[in-house]
């Protein structure tokens, strides 16, 4: 499982969900968070370059993020830093391709089992 | 544990907060039968909540922000504060 870029994975999880609507039935995707202490891959590269700006103490954990559909799977580590960011982005491709959901209108209960 | 949108949320958040190392949080989309799963769990408790209904997603983002906020930052985040960082943000971008 490889581990991205938070962008890179932003990307590769919109061609998932692409992905799922035009595959055959059956297969779903799923996005994961979950609380990790893993660092993020660039940490060390960007610690040269800004010499730490007082924030790597703070953040010794961040969220591992994981989408998987079928045997694909993906992820990212977010940091608090990006957090905000991410969050945004991921909301916008969630809502932007869950359109298979069920409008207001039509069989408004029919959630409950 | 198949639970209401209020119910669910409120626990997964709750759960979020006390056992931050454990809990993880699964969003399930299956567009073939226009479905979505929440799904939180520590390991000991598991919280779910089925849904077919396109008014979800917002409800479903708004508890993303939570649970994303939690586990970026940690079980004592403040989560107004972080509106506000995104409110700000916000206004340069779209949407």
């Amino acid at each position: 499982m490889a581990v991205l870029e938070v962008n890179r994975f932003l990307t590769e999880l919109a061609g998932l969900y692409e992905k799922c609507k035009e595959g055959k039935a059956g297969k779903a995707v799923s996005l994961t968070m979950k609380r990790t202490d893993l660092k993020p891959k660039t940490r060390k590269q960007k610690k040269n370059k800004d010499e730490e700006k007082g924030e790597s103490g703070k953040d010794s954990y961040c969220c591992l993020v994981r989408a998987k559909h079928g045997k694909k799977k993906i992820s990212t580590i977010v940091s608090a830093k990006d957090h905000l960011y991410f969050l945004s982005a991921c909301n916008t491709i969630c809502k932007a391709h869950m359109d298979a959901l069920k409008r207001r209108d039509r069989s408004k209960r029919k959630a409950k089992k | 544990m198949l639970l209401e949108w209020d119910e669910f949320a409120a626990k997964a958040e709750e759960m979020a907060r006390r056992n931050p190392l454990h809990t993880r949080y699964v969003v399930k989309y299956k567009h073939a039968e226009g479905k979505m799963t929440l799904k939180a769990t520590d390991n000991e408790e598991c919280f779910t909540y089925k849904t077919n209904q396109a008014s979800d997603l917002k409800k479903m983002e708004k508890l993303n922000r939570i649970m994303s906020a939690v586990m970026a930052r940690g079980g004592d985040v403040d989560l107004d504060a972080l509106e506000d960082q995104q409110a700000q943000g916000k206004g340069k971008g779209k949407r």
